[in-house]
């Protein structure tokens, strides 16, 4: 053993790219992009990371900041990578949604992009007066298996996909929505597999309910 | 639960010859092992020559252990009709805490676990191993995740400028 640790002291950059990206899958997406410069082994590895967690926090709420990040995250990264789990989290700064309104235009791209990429889990957290223009493309997604939504304080005047079809979906979480709602008849229809549906602050009153695949209200 | 006396034994062996008596149970925790015994039923001893007696002894008392749990949890449930949600959530965190105490372990011995729970199929193993590695890089400067790991910088001062240059914003401070 201990001339094995003399020969190689450096066993974590001699793991194999699969499992190091899974290492990297579990930290926030700014210190994954700054394992570039670890050694040469590392320079491209952060670029396959699957997993994607984007918290406004890191960089203290500075908007322009994280938007340069995420954008230029998402065009250097390796193209053939999917992105198999993508997290936005743009919350918790009270009194200061205004200035997260840049923010929500370029969100639509990165869904996109998301969705492009053979998204699995999609969460978004997002707070704030306005409006937010979702993709057509999240709602018919084809890879998607779970999608949070906690959307505080939006106006949803423009959230009505005509279209939803989501053969994989599974898990359905939602918080402060209420299309869904008024809709849920449509949205069970194109969510064939949807097991576990949870929903909170979305104007929910009394409703029936009869759908054979959901298991978990 | 005792342990019937007819259940089957298999015999692991390490890369560096030491023999491991375990119970079928255990064996099949590593998912790799599981496939070679329903591939083959009658085979009872397993050479592993990519794991060292060292490494294979941690993984057989991981999986000892979670195999107990599980069959306490089971036992459980047998005598009650139901398991007692209280009583479920407290053995699931003594476990937590079990699996906490087993990964105090030096980097060397958590990259051999990572590899060993790979080649072997243990999904819990890999699952704690990996999160233990993400956990000793998390919030760590690159020369500080460099001296935990013991990674050596073959960058040059210029290519690593370079590398800086080229992505500015990955290394922005937020304010």
């Amino acid at each position: 053993m201990e001339r094995m640790k003399n020969e190689n002291p450096d066993r974590l950059s001699s793991l194999s790219d699969d499992l190091i990206v899974s290492i990297l899958s579990h930290l926030p997406v700014k210190e994954v992009a700054q394992t570039c410069i670890l050694s040469k082994r590392w320079q491209n590895l952060w670029s396959m990371v699957p997993s994607l967690c984007f918290d406004i926090h890191k960089w203290d709420g500075n908007c322009e900041k994280f938007m340069d990040f995420a954008g230029k995250f998402l065009l250097k990264r390796d193209e053939a990578t999917e992105t198999r789990i993508f997290r936005i989290f743009c919350q918790g700064f009270k009194h200061a949604t205004d200035k997260f309104l840049p923010v929500y235009s370029k969100a639509s791209k990165w869904i996109t992009y998301a969705v492009k990429h053979n998204v699995k889990i999609l969460e978004l957290s997002f707070c704030g007066a306005c409006t937010l223009n979702f993709p057509d493309c999240l709602f018919t997604c084809k890879t998607l298996e779970a999608l949070k939504l906690d959307l505080m304080t939006f106006n949803f005047s423009n959230l009505k996909p005509s279209t939803i079809h989501l053969p994989r979906l599974r898990n359905l979480n939602l918080d402060h929505i209420d299309f869904f709602y008024d809709n849920l008849e449509k949205v069970l229809l194109g969510c064939p597999n949807l097991q576990d549906l949870s929903m909170e602050n979305c104007g929910l009153k009394m409703f029936e309910f009869s759908c054979h695949s959901v298991k978990r209200l | 639960m005792a342990r019937s006396s007819t259940e089957n034994m298999i015999t692991l062996m390490s890369s560096d010859g030491e023999e491991f008596m375990v119970t079928e149970k255990v064996a099949r925790e590593c998912t790799t092992i599981r496939n070679m015994l329903e591939d083959d039923c009658v085979i009872t001893n397993i050479p592993l020559p990519n794991v060292t007696s060292d490494i294979l002894s941690m993984v057989i008392e991981y999986c000892m252990e979670h195999v107990a749990a599980a069959e306490k949890a089971a036992a459980e449930t047998a005598e009650k009709g139901s398991s007692s949600a209280p009583a479920a959530a407290k053995a699931n965190k003594d476990l937590e805490e079990w699996d906490k105490a087993f990964m105090n372990v030096d980097v060397y011995t958590l990259c051999d676990l990572i590899l060993a729970a790979n080649y072997l199929n243990v999904s819990g193993l890999l699952d704690l191993t990996i999160q233990t590695a993400a956990n000793l890089i998390k919030g760590k400067s690159p020369e500080q995740i460099r001296k935990t790991f013991h990674i050596q910088n073959d960058l040059s001062l210029e290519e690593e400028e370079k590398i800086r240059s080229q992505t500015p914003w990955a290394f922005e401070k937020s304010e």
